[in-house]
Parts: structure tokens; sequence; C-alpha cells
């Protein structure tokens, strides 16, 4: 059988930096091909280029058998191959039918301009029933739920009888029987001749579902191949990337008096009675799987929404955390987990980005003094090991574990005092990451505090003093250091109760 | 940002635009002029530059010469900032023992103020660092005196640690290589570090950065064979490669610029 779709080496680079190295892959038509792989290894990148989204650096596509190039997305879809992003793409007020037609829309036979509602219902209800889908063509998209939206997105692009559909974390943040119906109907699609690129980042999918598999690490291919032939046990070890540092650098500081303080914070119905305090010299590790509320938490502390309830002290004062700046004025920083998306300025340079946070330093006469910025920005340059390509370089040239530092520097910069950090060293190679614990120790040292979250697990037992649980919005769980383990945190963080 | 950076980098600033005016370097590290104006007149008296009405120009006829003098004082700002990190290792109520060089003795500097801390040292300077500490015992090797130095190595500095072990042992070659390992100035002092590690816990050897590379007379371990080393961000990423590889806890020490909120 030849592959509908061959990728043969394809190499990407964003900046300096290489996203994906010698990709190679096949799509055979009636199949599902799983593409799996941690977060930041370069699924939706292959996905991008697939759809004829972005373009590739090196090696090549092979459609059909011949070598081709996709200058953007319609050229793809006029070749067959449709693409489901990850954040959905539908317009709430029109109706399904509306969605599904959307753009090329069927006419009344006598007037052109007019549009044939009752024609688009029939075909819409006819190919549903066909795959046995019950859905109203006629309903509103915004009475309907995540699952069904993410149902009408997959019948959007079947409705154009593709050769390929290009599934990217669709079944992520889905309950379980939305997620069944989504497996439901991928398979009947499958039946009528559609081969399926499912990307995900969960495990179980691919007990449900797939025939053959490829593992993605760090922009390579680690294995791919029938899901049978490679088995689970052996593509949970391939996913798993070599973050093992054998020691972590922890410098156990003397804690001091309380420096953050939240009691009773609630935001329904995300958050509900988070009490914890921060102390001076304090590195708090707050652990919890995706979707538990850590991130809430952490953009709740730093202002970016706001509590139902509770209150959050600071040095022991109530603040009012309205905005951000409200976080920021109090002497508190939060490095979001994508910090190159939300924590830089990627066209400006990077002294400007990092004195951005008080400009009065940096203020002449009329304009912002670059010369200055330049100068206060300098020393953070040289000490952080910032490697920049150029000095007037802006922040998108530099590779992401630079711009992650860039992101921290502002904020030392700024002199914060409480730095929340969110997956801080996710996707860093293990140099920088040590490095990064070194800021750390350095920034409890000078007595600040620190709240830690990751996913890293023995990161966290091995830079933290103390670790919360996070579980659906809830704190489960507190433990020090030494009372730590792995299994314990993951037993809480999945639901456990403190029997252990 | 302590004042010793500081001065550093009004020097820089001067040198480089050779007029500066005080608003502007209030301004630019967040402090009070009157704070700026002594660190200029510190900088006049030693020459560097003449102050002016509200600023100070470059010294006619300065030359930067000192350049090594510039390179010594920053190896100190650099082993003072190794000492800070070290110093947090050394916990209340250890025994421990401080060897000999300019790290070390920036170490006892900073552990002046702990409690209850017994610290052994062959190094007479470091033995005088911490005679004004109240509640650290200091206990000072035998030996003979090495001339030109203040340190203490031969037989009987190595017999007078018999009936002792220590908590942490913090020692700073003279150099460090990738094939031959930690070295000191002397076999005397090589051979004193080896007596000492045989009876400490852990030793953490205090090294900066440029001392990566460098060779000297006597070896005294290799670089896999100590478990703790403190340096700064700027050590040769093929030593941190090094590290990463065989196992060794690796800090490295960073000088950013903190107010540090008092500690309750």
């Amino acid at each position: 059988m030849t592959p509908f779709l061959e990728l043969i080496k394809i190499s990407r680079f964003l900046g300096s930096r290489q996203i994906l190295t010698h990709v190679d892959m096949a799509l055979y038509p009636k199949q599902a091909h799983i593409l799996i792989g941690e977060n930041g290894a370069g699924k939706s990148t292959i996905c991008k280029i697939i759809g004829g989204d972005m373009s590739f650096d090196a090696g090549e596509l092979h459609l059909d058998g011949k070598a081709r190039t996709f200058n953007g997305p319609r050229e793809a879809n006029f070749c067959g191959i449709r693409s489901i992003y990850q954040e959905t793409q539908i317009f709430p007020q029109l109706t399904v039918a509306e969605n599904i037609f959307f753009g090329r829309e069927r006419t009344q036979a006598w007037l052109p301009m007019l549009i044939n509602q009752q024609l688009m219902d029939d075909a819409c209800a006819s190919f549903f029933q066909t795959l046995g889908i019950k859905l109203n063509p006629k309903i509103t998209m915004d009475r309907l739920g995540l699952g069904q939206l993410r149902v009408v997105e997959i019948l959007r692009a079947a409705m154009m009888e593709p050769n390929l559909i290009v599934v990217d974390e669709a079944t992520a943040s889905l309950a379980e029987p939305d997620r069944q119906m989504i497996f439901g109907l991928l398979q009947a699609l499958m039946e009528r001749g559609v081969s399926i690129l499912l990307v995900t980042h969960r495990l179980q999918d691919l007990a449900h579902f797939g025939d053959r598999v490829t593992v993605l690490k760090e922009g390579r291919v680690s294995a791919s191949g029938p899901v049978g032939e490679i088995g689970i046990p052996e593509i949970v070890r391939l996913m798993a990337r070599e973050t093992a540092l054998a020691h972590y650098p922890k410098l156990n500081c003397k804690t001091g008096r309380s420096l953050l303080q939240a009691k009773n914070l609630c935001r329904t119905p995300i958050l509900e009675a988070i009490d914890f305090t921060l102390h001076c010299g304090e590195v708090l590790g707050l652990a919890g799987l995706l979707g538990s509320g850590r991130t809430a938490l952490a953009r709740t502390i730093a202002g970016v929404v706001r509590a139902t309830d509770g209150e959050v002290l600071i040095n022991g004062r109530r603040i009012r955390l309205r905005e951000p700046s409200d976080a920021v004025q109090a002497g508190m920083c939060y490095v979001a987990e994508d910090s190159r998306r939300k924590g830089l300025f990627l066209s400006l340079n990077v002294p400007a980005n990092i004195t951005i946070t008080d400009m009065d330093r940096v203020r002449g006469r009329f304009f912002l003094n670059p010369y200055r910025e330049e100068i206060l920005a300098r020393g953070f340059i040289d000490e952080l090991g910032i490697g920049l390509p150029d000095p007037y370089a802006p922040a998108s040239r530099l590779s992401g574990g630079n711009q992650q530092k860039v992101a921290l520097a502002k904020w030392l910069y700024r002199c914060a005092q409480i730095f929340v950090l969110d997956e801080p060293t996710r996707g860093l190679d293990v140099e920088t990451k040590l490095d990064f614990y070194n800021i750390i120790n350095e920034l409890v040292r000078c007595g600040a505090g620190v709240i830690l979250i990751s996913s890293d697990l023995q990161e966290l037992q091995g830079m933290s003093d103390r670790i919360l649980v996070m579980y659906s919005g809830r704190i489960v769980g507190e433990m020090s250091k030494n009372q730590a383990s792995e299994e314990r945190i993951l037993f809480l963080a999945t639901g456990g109760t403190m029997a252990v | 940002m302590f004042t010793i950076e500081r001065m550093q980098r009004i020097r820089r600033t001067i040198l480089e635009k050779r007029r500066i005016e005080v608003t502007e370097l209030s301004k630019l590290f967040g402090l009070s002029e009157s704070t700026i104006r002594r660190d200029l007149d510190k900088l006049e008296k030693e020459g560097f530059l003449h102050k002016t009405y509200g600023g100070a120009v470059l010294a006619d006829g300065y030359q930067p010469v000192a350049e090594d003098d510039q390179h010594a004082s920053a190896g100190e700002l650099e082993n003072d900032k190794i000492a800070r990190v070290a110093a947090e290792m050394a916990a209340e109520g250890d025994a421990i023992f401080l060897g000999n060089g300019p790290a070390c003795l920036r170490l006892a500097g900073h552990l002046t103020a702990k409690q209850r801390l017994t610290v052994v040292t062959n190094d007479l300077e470091i033995a005088l660092e911490l005679a004004e500490a109240p509640y650290i015992h200091v206990k000072i090797t035998g030996g003979d005196l090495a001339p030109g130095t203040t340190t203490l190595t031969g037989p009987d500095a190595i017999s007078s640690l018999r009936g002792f072990c220590f908590n942490k042992a913090f020692f700073s070659p003279a150099g460090a290589d990738l094939k031959f390992g930690y070295a000191a100035a002397s076999q005397g002092e090589a051979h004193l570090l080896q007596a000492v590690m045989a009876v400490a816990q852990e030793t953490v050897v205090l090294l900066n950065h440029n001392l990566f590379g460098r060779l000297a007379l006597a070896p005294v371990a290799g670089l896999a064979d100590l478990p703790v080393v403190v340096s700064s961000s700027h050590l040769p990423a093929d030593f941190k490669a090094f590290y990463l590889a065989h196992q060794v806890k690796l800090f490295t020490a960073y000088e950013i610029a903190h107010p540090s909120p008092r500690r309750g």
C-alpha cells in the first residue's frame, strides 16, 4: 500500500532553534495515525506543515508519491487535506448548518444572493444520518457543549470529502463520553475512506483508537509504526524526556516571616477555598495535573483574573487585586508558562524587554533613553548568560531558553519579591535548567519567595522546600521536602485522599 | 546591589562616557543622590575622576593601566558571590574545615553571623577574620608557615587533623583541569587537603570561573570525585557539561541586583 502522504526528513527552524529534525512519517489511506509526544515536542508544527500553514526548511513532502509543497492552507485543502486545530473555530451565533456550510453556502437557484437555509439544513440532516450522528442542524452553536462543537468541526471538514483529516488535540479537555463520541465519528469516517492524523499527548487515546503511531520527542521521531508492534510501555518510555538531573542544586536557605498569604481564596467554579502561606527565602512547589487549577491559582494571585472571594496578604497587608498592575506594585511577578507568547515583546530588543517593567529608570527628557536601557540590561545579560545573536536582535530571534531568561530578567530588574514561576524549565535543555535552579537559589538567598509550578515531579521535589498538591481547584495536600515522594504527590493529584 | 559592584559599574560608565551626572547615576541605580555622591567622593580620592558641579568627569590623563587591578577586583567580586552561596551550606551546629585561598577567606567573612559553628582552618588570615565572631569556635591546624603566605602545611598540619571529622570541608584549588582534576599550588597543601577530605562528610569546591582550565603543580582529586562544586555563572561550558555528565551537584552563583527584604 502506498502512503497517501509522506514526510521525508523534514526539518524546520524557528529563529535559531531547530524545532523539527529529520522527521519521517507516512500516512496511509483509511488508517488512523496517532502523533504523540509531550508538550513542546513539535506535534503542532508537523500539523501546520501538513495543513499548509507552515513551510519547512529541509526535506520533502510527498503526496500520492509525488513531491510537493503547499503554498498556504488553500492548496492543502484543494489536495484533500483538512485540519482541525486546538482552539475551536466556529461562530457561536450561527446555526450548526450555517457553520458547516460557512464560506460555501447553498443559495436559491432563482436568486444567487439569497442563502437557501432549507437546502443546507436538509443536506446536513442527511449527512448526519449516514454517520449516525444525532444533532439538530438548526440550533445555534452557543447551545452546544465543547464535545459537540468538536463534532461539528469534524463534520464540517468531512462534508468536503477530504482524503485526510488532521485533528490537533481535539480530545484534550473533553470528558470521557464526549471523547468516545469523537472517536466513534472518526471511526465512521475512516470506514468511508478518510485517513486521520490525530495529535495527542494522552496515552489513553492510544488504547481506544489508532492503527499506527509516531512518537515525537524534542522534534525528532523516536519511533514510528503499528501500535501493536511498538507496545504501549515502550511508547511511554520513548515519550519521556531525559530530564534526569542527578542532583538538584538546592540551597537550603533559612526561611523567614510570611511574605504572601492567601486566605480562603475562591474563584468559582475553578478555585475553591485556597489557603496557603509563602515565606521569605522559601521555594513553594505547586503540583497538580493539567486542569487542577494550578495555573488558575497563579493567575488569580497575579491579578490577571479576579478572585470571587477571599483575600491575599503581602507582607501582612491586605492588597486589592483588581488588575495585574496591583500585583506588580505589591512586588509580585508572574512568569507565565508560555513566556515566549505571553511574557515578551518579540519585536523589541532584549534591553527594551528587560527594562519595560520599570520605565521610570530609563526615561529621558522626552523619550526612552536606549543608552540607559542598554547599560541597565547589560548586567543581566552578562550575569544570566543570555546569548544574543547580535546586541540589537529582537527577542524573537533568541532561543527558547534565552527568551525564558529574558522573561525572568525583567522581573529581577523590577526587583520583585514574590516570583510565581509557571513551568519555568519546560522544554529547556539540562544546562539551561541548571541555570534556572541556581537563579532560584539566588532569589531565595536574597529573601525573595518563589512559587514553583511544575509537572516535573523530580524537579518539584528537588527544588522545593514545601510542596502543595492541587486537585480540582483545591489544595488537597501539603508536604515538606523530606515527606514528599513521587507516589504520594501523584496519589493526591489524581484525587486520592490524605490517608497515605 | 553592593557598593563594590556599584563602584565598578560607575567606573565602567565614566570610562565610556567620560562624564556623568549625579542625577543620571541615581536614576540609573535607583539610589539617592547622596549615596552616589559618596561613591564619587571615593572614586575622586582614587584619582579616577574629578568631581564637577552636579557630576563628575574622568580624571585627565587617567589611563586604564590597572587592567590587572580591574581583573583582580572582578575576581574578588566573583569570589564573594561564590562565598555567599557556600555560606548557606554551613548549617548551624556544624563543624567545618576551611582551606586557604581567597574564596575561602570570603566565605569566612560571610560566616561571622552564624551561631554555634566550629571552624578548623589552616589559614591564619581566615582565623583572624573569624576572631571577632562571637559564636564561632575557631581551631587552627599546626604546621609550617609556607614562606610569603599565611597558609600552614606539612606533616604537623596533617597530624593535627587526627581526631577530627567535619560535616563539610570547603576548599578552593589553584586550578582545575578536565584531565588532571583539581590541583593545589604546593604538594604540602595537596597532601593536607587529601587528609581533610578523608575525614569530611562532604567536600565542597569553591572555584572562580577563570581557574577552570588552569594547571597547578600538585593534583588533589579528580573532577568527578568531589560531589559539590560552587562556581559562578561564567564557568566554561565544557566543565559544566562534564559536571552534569558525572552527577556532580553544581551551584552557580549569580549577582542579581535584588534588594534584600529583611528576614523576620
